[in-house]
């Protein structure tokens, strides 16, 4: 939402949007971004299937982040950003709650062949989902969901309240709950998060740059991002 | 007309019309209309628009089921009691319906209050077509119960008098007297309901899930598609809007006409 | 007439109105008295509307009450035949009965014609004819009935009273009219009651 002062032209708050598996290292990339730029940095989340058209719309964004090259190609492909650098990459592992059915799941093949789990998994559409359908694919393996959630978030927030057994999330949304069990997938599947600067946004730019310093892979290392 | 509203009542009105018509008129204007058949045709909108009209009519059900039985309850009352229901009828409509999805999960979920016990049956209403009647029927009571209370209120007492005095028990008097008396009333309330239930999003999202074919309702598959494929989902947004469009027409002058020529006499 | 009338002794208090009346085993009663005397509240309590009052029934409670209230109060999602007959169907009578004694009855205060009209189609007149009709369908025991041919048009109210009068009187049951008007005194020989 945003009323007055908005655009960046009066140079009060630039946004980042930014795909929802970043939540965690937002505050931290916010303050390396306002120190190393000299400006007022706000990162707003949501899945990165949803940029395209934010941006269409003319969402004030000067900078994008998306948790997979996928969708980073639509949005070159649109001519909504510049060229894009990798940031990070990412992989998909599965975690389940801690009760019998959750710790008989340790491996892919196991949670497909469950009959007691209940498994959520992102929706096709998000980049977490499109990355769970290619790993499935690729592993021969079919999944039979509870649910199919519009984001990464969402879909380990089911395992978080008990409401599912298991999920297929990214490796470093696991690691925030270290309460839950993480299981890793042999010959996963990995997720390239990318940055780009949104056309014709001042700031963009040096937004990008700055997200490719060592200090910023630094804090994305120390959050289970792996270098791209 | 010699009660005809100042010219800058007719100012101030327009500016309304336009914030509510504009979206409309956009949605119907972004149409691909070469291409409705295919949008409409896939499997993921033809599941959804099924879904949706079961889950939101079995909604619909159960708020007249059971709402009538509290409107009534509701309307004779002036204790403390009935304060307190009737302000938690009122709640779903004030909270944001994705808090209503996190109480119902609280309640309902497997290692909710209710649902604890129920998973003990083995019945898990999260994730199921149940939980999705469940999350509508609790955003759309309100509405059904609001609408009938009202006229339950506002029903002369005189008439249950005259049905008591001749002999009818309580229960003949509200099911031969009350009821069709306030029928335009139940009417409007339903088809609030039903508007509502078809709409609904956050809670369902929250509380059951999204899969298609089971959860997946309309608007959710709208949200699916806006992240895939937009075109579709305005296509499927547009269904959603003729659909309640359809229904406002076609009971306008039978439901509310009744209701019109009721306040006339 | 050899059926048992209904007596009642009524003490009643609300606000400015102090009942304290006992009612004899008459045909016919009539309670007249000025607005605000408590004719209506002597109905009302007769008709156990009212929770404050306190109604000794010497010969015991009647079985069966028929109720015109001043302001009628047809059901308004009914039809005016199927008012008439909501009374019967209440007292648990026969279809077959029912049918056949809302015919009688539609000719008796001459609204035939209307049978299917709803309340608010037709006039007051007309809706005062449906209600005493509606009251005395199931033959009840005990008649209230509150300014009852008030608002029948002049031109046909006696011949509608008279009628109504002698089904009343001929069903054996027992009627206290609430009225200002002196010809329903003459034509039903009440006792008259003055309220004050």
């Amino acid at each position: 939402m945003c009323f007055a002062g908005c655009g960046g032209s009066s140079g009060s708050v630039v946004d980042v949007l930014a795909a929802s598996s970043y939540t965690d290292v937002a505050d931290e990339l916010e303050t390396l971004l306002e120190d190393d730029l000299g400006i007022n940095v706000r990162f707003s989340f949501g899945s990165s299937g949803a940029f395209l058209e934010q941006l269409n719309q003319g969402a004030p964004a000067a900078a994008v982040i998306t948790a997979d090259d996928k969708t980073m190609r639509r949005l070159e492909s649109a001519k909504l950003v510049d060229a894009s650098i990798a940031i990070n990459r990412n992989d998909l592992i599965i975690v389940t709650s801690d009760s019998d059915v959750g710790r008989a799941i340790n491996s892919l093949v196991d949670l497909a062949a469950s009959d007691d789990a209940v498994t959520v998994v992102c929706a096709d559409s998000a980049p977490c989902g499109a990355a769970t359908d290619q790993l499935l694919k690729q592993a021969g393996l079919t999944l039979s969901p509870a649910s199919r959630e519009p984001n990464v978030r969402a879909t380990l927030t089911k395992v978080i309240l008990g409401e599912a057994d298991a999920a297929i999330v990214y490796g470093t949304d696991a690691r925030v709950h270290p309460d839950l069990r993480s299981v890793e997938i042999v010959d996963t599947v990995d997720v390239i998060g990318r940055a780009a600067a949104v056309k014709g946004k001042t700031h963009g730019s040096d937004i990008v740059e700055s997200l490719r310093s060592a200090a910023a892979m630094q804090i994305l290392a120390d959050a289970g991002f792996s270098a791209p | 007309m010699t009660n005809r509203p100042p010219h800058w009542v007719v100012a101030i009105a327009v500016v309304p019309a336009i914030v509510l018509g504009a979206p409309l008129f956009a949605l119907l204007w972004r149409l691909p209309w070469s291409d409705l058949g295919g949008a409409l045709r896939s499997e993921a909108a033809k599941s959804a628009l099924g879904l949706s009209l079961i889950t939101s009519l079995s909604a619909t059900v159960l708020c007249v089921l059971f709402g009538l039985p509290l409107a009534w309850l509701l309307s004779t009352g002036t204790g403390v009691m009935t304060r307190v229901i009737r302000a938690l009828c009122l709640l779903p409509i004030v909270l944001p319906p994705v808090v209503g999805g996190v109480a119902l999960l609280l309640a309902f979920g497997r290692r909710g209050v209710v649902g604890q016990w129920l998973a003990d049956f083995g019945i898990q209403l999260s994730f199921s077509t149940a939980g999705v009647i469940l999350a509508q029927f609790f955003v759309s009571l309100p509405f059904f119960v609001l609408s009938v209370e009202a006229a339950l209120r506002q029903m002369d007492i005189e008439f249950a008098e005259v049905a008591q005095v001749h002999g009818a028990s309580p229960t003949r008097v509200f099911t031969a007297v009350t009821v069709p008396s306030i029928a335009p009333a139940i009417a409007a309330g339903s088809v609030l309901a039903w508007a509502r239930a078809l709409g609904e999003f956050g809670a369902t999202v929250t509380f059951a899930g999204s899969l298609q074919g089971r959860t997946q309702t309309l608007p959710l598959a709208v949200f699916n598609l806006l992240e895939s494929d937009p075109a579709d989902a305005v296509v499927l947004s547009a269904v959603l809007v003729v659909l309640a469009v359809a229904v406002l027409v076609v009971l306008r002058d039978r439901w509310f006409g009744v209701l019109r020529s009721e306040v006339q006499r | 007439m050899t059926a048992a009338r209904v007596a009642a002794s009524i003490e009643f208090a609300r606000g400015e109105i102090h009942l304290r009346l006992d009612l004899p085993d008459v045909p016919f009663v009539a309670l007249t008295g000025p607005n605000g005397a408590g004719k209506t509240s002597a109905l009302r309590c007769l008709a156990g509307l009212e929770q404050a009052a306190h109604v000794e029934w010497p010969d015991g409670e009647p079985a069966s009450r028929g109720y015109l209230p001043q302001r009628v109060m047809l059901y308004p999602a009914m039809s005016l035949a199927d008012n008439i007959a909501s009374s019967m169907r209440f007292a648990g009578l026969s279809k077959a009965s029912i049918a056949e004694r809302t015919a009688e009855l539609l000719d008796l205060v001459d609204i035939a014609a209307l049978a299917r009209r709803r309340p608010h189609e037709v006039s007051g007149g007309q809706r005062q004819r449906t209600g005493l009709a509606r009251a005395i369908a199931a033959t009840p025991k005990l008649l209230l009935l509150d300014e009852p041919f008030s608002a029948i048009d002049v031109a046909s109210r006696a011949r509608v009273r008279a009628r109504i009068v002698k089904h009343i009187a001929e069903s054996g049951a027992s009627c206290v009219i609430a009225t200002h008007d002196p010809n329903d005194l003459e034509a039903t020989d009440a006792a008259s009651i003055v309220l004050s």
